[in-house]
């Protein structure tokens, strides 16, 4: 399997997109040009995208389609518009990872819409990891038609940023069913302030799980998790949890040798794991 | 030698004193179980040693090596060869028990119980899988005195032979200092230590070089009998 970092099919840093790749059945163009080549995609964006990428994935993939979005330069303001549509009866797996891999004071603002039509899956897997004084803001729209399923895992990393973010997913077709775990992690006086939202309508499936980690005292965590349901045959639950980092836990480690900090590191990456 | 001194230690938890002056010492490869009631300290006297930060010390000091480590991190006890391997360990969900062990191995030769390196830390572990657990931990690392706090608490009488059998093979063998905790006696008949102490109070009240006469005192007339028990040696 690919990871995003070694060889992703759309790759960005900054305001330039550094390569698209091609794989068969998929197509990946910049968000700007499918506004003007698909009059259909004007259903989903609700104006003209300036940056961002759309990705149309008309054949199931063997390997793990993936995105890497980096800000590397200082005061950059990336303001991204993405749509993803995969098409019916499809098994995708995609990955997306954002970040700013040095201290840039960036901002990253992104909208986007996935779409999975009848009897497709995605597996999707949304990675954002900020520093410090970044600032991000996401609006993510999951849109699931006749017997789609997702499962998806968005975990937020915030060392000493700003972060907010707001999830709806939408389970409109009938049977469609969607697993999302949305994970935050607050270091070095990071913010968070997020909002998750599950729509049911007829006869669908949906769980939801936020859970948060502070692993500081200057962090703070605000989750706010809902399920709006329509039918008395829909079937949602959600679940909703925030701690700091187990004292007993980094005890325990620390007994075993590790440094405080390789401890914590560890309790982290466990949390992401689980 | 002593490779462990304790020096009139105290230690107090909201106002009460756990430990209350105790003397301690366990010399280099010695075999030493330590006996006592519940509430009478043990396990705090385990974690003290493996340098607990939950725990302060009121008065008193703690040598290792001719070393006062009283105020060493729990990580550089571990350095210089201490550890303990827990009653109850913490369950770590989403980190693998392989992954820990290569995080903290500090050799290649060491337990491992094949069925629990792809379980996640302690996460679902019977009694016995926790207790070989802490036993593939710590036989990983370059250690001079583990301390086994109710390894043997739990198990059934062929769990305890087979923990018996990992603790001589790893460490007693290999002249490595163990301080047992228990309240039973058959993990003691397969690891046949040099001598068993009882602490009653938080204070250590009496020893014997033949731990079958504490066992048996304390089976006949419970521990309060060892408070007085002429036949014990004082102190330590």
């Amino acid at each position: 399997m690919k990871s995003a970092e070694n060889a992703p099919n759309f790759y960005q840093v900054d305001n330039e997109i550094r390569s698209i790749g091609e794989a068969e059945g998929v197509i990946l163009m910049p968000a700007s040009l499918a506004w003007k080549k698909f009059d259909w995609t004007k259903d989903y964006f609700e104006k003209k995208p300036s940056n961002g990428f759309f990705l149309w994935i008309k054949k199931s993939q063997e390997e793990r389609l993936n995105t890497l979005v980096e800000i590397a330069s200082k005061n950059i303001f990336q303001k991204m518009n993405n749509l993803i549509v995969v098409e019916k009866g499809l098994n995708i797996k995609l990955s997306s990872f954002c970040r700013s891999i040095k201290r840039v004071k960036g901002k990253h603002f992104a909208k986007a819409k996935i779409v999975i039509k009848d009897n497709s899956s995605l597996d999707f897997v949304q990675r954002n990891a900020w520093g410090d004084k970044d600032e991000f803001k996401a609006d993510y729209e999951f849109i699931l038609d006749k017997n789609a399923k997702l499962k998806t895992t968005i975990t937020n990393l915030g060392q000493g940023s700003s972060i907010t973010t707001r999830e709806d997913v939408y389970l409109l077709g009938k049977k469609s069913s969607a697993d999302v775990r949305i994970k935050m992690i607050g270091e070095n006086g990071g913010t968070f302030f997020s909002q998750s939202y599950m729509h049911g309508e007829d006869e669908v499936k949906g769980h939801l799980e936020c859970s948060g980690l502070i692993a500081d005292n200057s962090s703070t965590i605000t989750s706010i998790p809902g399920i709006i349901c329509n039918s008395s045959k829909a079937e949602l639950t959600h679940e909703a949890s925030i701690g700091r980092i187990s004292e007993e836990k980094l005890m325990y480690l620390r007994m075993r040798g590790l440094t405080e900090k390789k401890a914590t590191e560890l309790i982290i990456k466990s949390f992401l794991n689980s | 030698m002593n490779l462990l001194q304790i020096k009139n230690l105290t230690v107090e938890i909201e106002g009460k004193k756990v430990l209350d002056g105790l003397d301690f010492d366990i010399e280099k490869g010695e075999v030493v179980a330590l006996l006592g009631p519940n509430g009478s300290g043990k396990s705090t006297l385990a974690k003290i040693i493996a340098g607990d930060l939950g725990y302060k010390l009121k008065s008193g000091e703690i040598i290792f090596a001719k070393e006062n480590i009283s105020k060493i991190s729990p990580e550089n006890r571990v350095k210089k060869g201490i550890a303990l391997a827990f009653q109850n360990p913490p369950q770590i969900e989403g980190l693998k028990m392989i992954d820990f062990l290569k995080s903290i191995e500090e050799k290649e030769d060491y337990f491992k119980e094949e069925k629990l390196l792809n379980r996640d830390v302690n996460k679902g572990f019977s009694g016995g899988e926790k207790k070989l657990g802490e036993l593939m931990q710590l036989t990983s690392l370059n250690l001079k005195l583990v301390i086994l706090d109710e390894i043997d608490s739990g198990l059934d009488i062929k769990k305890i032979g087979e923990v018996g059998e990992i603790i001589k093979k790893y460490f007693i063998e290999n002249g490595v200092a163990v301080l047992i905790i228990t309240h039973h006696g058959d993990i003691l008949d397969i690891l046949k230590p040099n001598r068993a102490s009882i602490i009653i109070d938080g204070k250590i009240v009496g020893r014997d070089e033949d731990y079958r006469n504490v066992l048996k005192t304390i089976k006949k007339y419970d521990y309060e009998k060892c408070r007085k028990c002429t036949k014990f040696l004082p102190g330590r």
